[in-house]
């Protein structure tokens, strides 16, 4: 409350409306997760009749019906959420891990070519190239990548927009630590992963945070390229457009409420860490 | 005493070389693994993309050189109903959208950074729709705006309707509810870019401002902004550089139907409607769009770095 006396008439009216736009559209997000959990808990004609309506006789057996009910093709609940768990923290892995080492080497080995990746980075991230989708998927067709697990081997690219993010938290890290653990005998793997990883974490922890929840809920390229091992998102969606002949909303509310449960677990936990570690580009002096 | 000296300098190149070589391997090792991957995954997929924009598949799966991608492309995209035509005029509304939007998501981290009242929950359920399935969020609001839904009814009391309309299916309300539907999930904006942008000004600057009597619209127009220009320019590049691949929830929402295909979700839909099947000429087709688009993408790309280099010539990545 300290902070709205602080301030004058003309501040305290416009925080004001910004607040109230602000809790509304907040609300308006809490309504989201809110429906589908309550959906879940209805009955399939309760949600037909009235898919708002907040009368009814909560039925958790819908949460345990998930399990068995769920099926896409050869795939039920158990295998989607194998699915799901192993290309999301995967792809996220390797991911922030290429590019947390190339970032390193380039931000602090002084070789001429290793500046030319700085530059590469920078144009592949300025310049987007449309229209490649249907090479991508030629290519993942003939690499044999399509429905497989060693799809996520792809993830193995540094030249993305987290090397800036990993590039920038190197540059900022002094070089003294690394040149006191050589003088101590260390050699240049053990410096990167005990010394100087270390102190990027947060960063690392929050771009996998981000990207892990990108990945869990991605439901477009694994449509494509995963629709034989469908992931939680894309199977349930599969499982919605599936629904001629049963048409099971409650089951399919109570998929989505599961499914929302872990990302929205791991971004509490890891709130802070992911707002205050990120950013882009440099401040003026 | 040289002979001496000799071998000691010698010692030491033969370990200072060792050294570098260890150092040599390190980088090596580290840089193979992802530049391989940027050498198959970009270099070799957008290089064989522009040779698709070149190609077709004749019915026996025979692939040969030839302009009939383009001659379809620019033969659609004289006709006014075609999809193509239909998917740019939708993007660049989605774009302008964006755009619009884009300071709006700055002043809502501003407003936070300020520390609104209640500001770490209203922070965590602004998030929520980054952490949310697109799938869940977009079912929400298809049933919102669906004719069971509150919206429906409302269209059809001011429209005085005999019927509840069916918004996301009739054309005539169809792009203006995916529209709504991008503002209503785009107004947080950035807020993990912004909030760590934010949080490493120095508070210094703003209480000397604040002593001064600044007030908020001048300490977030004068101070702040300057301030965080080099992200606002970056970001703003690549919001207009990413100008062809604008769109909202269009393959959620309505799957392009009814009007509001966008050229993202038409793409797409390319990839996803050949079930499979590597030999259809819509990738082919897709990869010669992509060609033309590209060109203009990097030209404009080009003129905007251009624009905001010259707005300030300090801006770094």
């Amino acid at each position: 409350m300290k902070i709205l006396e602080k301030r004058s008439v003309g501040q305290r009216i416009v925080f004001a409306v910004a607040w109230l736009i602000f809790v509304t559209v907040a609300a308006s997000y809490l309504c989201i997760f809110l429906w589908v959990f309550l959906s879940g808990l209805k009955t399939h004609d309760e949600i037909v009749l009235d898919p708002f309506g907040l009368r009814f006789a909560p039925q958790f057996q819908n949460y345990i019906d998930v399990f068995s009910m769920l099926r896409v093709g050869r795939s039920n609940f158990a295998s989607m959420l194998f699915n799901s768990i192993y290309f999301s923290v995967f792809n996220a892995l390797f991911t922030c891990l290429s590019s947390c080492m190339l970032a390193y080497v380039v931000s602090k080995f002084r070789y001429r070519v290793l500046k030319y990746i700085h530059v590469i980075v920078l144009i592949v991230i300025t310049l987007p190239i449309y229209g490649s989708s249907g090479s991508m998927y030629k290519l993942y067709h003939d690499l044999g990548l399509l429905n497989s697990y060693t799809q996520v081997l792809a993830a193995f690219s540094g030249v993305n927009s987290y090397f800036l993010f990993f590039f920038a938290a190197f540059e900022c890290l002094s070089w003294n630590y690394a040149e006191a653990a050589y003088i101590d005998g260390a050699g240049h793997t053990k410096v990167f992963f005990l010394v100087m990883f270390p102190q990027v974490f947060n960063v690392f922890g929050a771009l996998f945070i981000m990207n892990w929840i990108a990945c869990w809920n991605d439901y477009s390229s694994a449509l494509i390229y995963l629709s034989k091992l469908p992931t939680l998102a894309s199977g349930i969606y599969m499982f919605e457009s599936n629904m001629i002949y049963e048409v099971r909303l409650d089951i399919l509310y109570a998929a989505y409420a599961i499914a929302a449960v872990p990302p929205i677990v791991i971004f509490s936990l890891f709130s802070n860490m992911l707002t205050n570690n990120i950013s882009f580009g440099a401040l003026k002096d | 005493m040289t002979l001496q000296s000799n071998a000691a300098r010698n010692g030491r190149n033969r370990i200072r070389s060792k050294s570098e070589m260890k150092k040599i391997l390190f980088v090596i090792a580290f840089c193979t693994l992802p530049l391989l991957n940027f050498l198959i995954f970009y270099v070799f997929v957008n290089a064989q993309s522009f040779l698709m924009a070149f190609q077709r598949v004749r019915g026996n799966g025979d692939v040969y050189f030839t302009l009939a991608n383009f001659t379809r492309f620019f033969g659609e995209f004289t006709e006014p109903t075609s999809e193509i035509g239909i998917s740019l005029r939708n993007t660049f509304i989605t774009f302008g959208v964006l755009l619009l939007l884009f300071p709006i998501g700055f002043l809502v981290s501003y407003f936070l950074y300020k520390r609104i009242l209640g500001y770490k929950v209203i922070r965590a359920l602004f998030f929520l729709p980054s952490v949310l399935a697109g799938t869940i969020v977009t079912t929400f609001y298809v049933n919102v705006v669906g004719v069971d839904g509150p919206i429906a009814k409302l269209v059809q009391n001011i429209m005085n309707l005999p019927y509840v309309p069916s918004l996301l299916s009739d054309s005539r309300f169809a792009n203006l509810f995916v529209f709504l539907n991008l503002i209503w999930l785009s107004i947080p904006g950035d807020m993990i870019i912004w909030g760590g942008t934010l949080s490493r000004i120095s508070q210094s600057v703003l209480e000397a401002a604040e002593l001064d009597g600044v007030g908020w619209f001048r300490e977030a127009w004068q101070i702040i902004l300057p301030l965080v220009w080099p992200t606002f320019a970056m970001k703003l590049l690549l919001l207009v550089v990413g100008v062809f691949g604008s769109t909202g929830n269009v393959f959620l929402l309505t799957r392009g139907d009814s009007g509001t295909m966008t050229l993202n979700c038409w793409m797409y839909l390319q990839v996803y409607e050949t079930g499979g099947n590597i030999r259809s000429n819509s990738l082919y087709y897709l990869s010669a769009v992509g060609v033309m688009i590209t060109a203009v993408a990097v030209v404009l790309a080009l003129v905007v770095k251009k624009i905001t280099d010259r707005l300030n010539a300090d801006v770094s990545y």
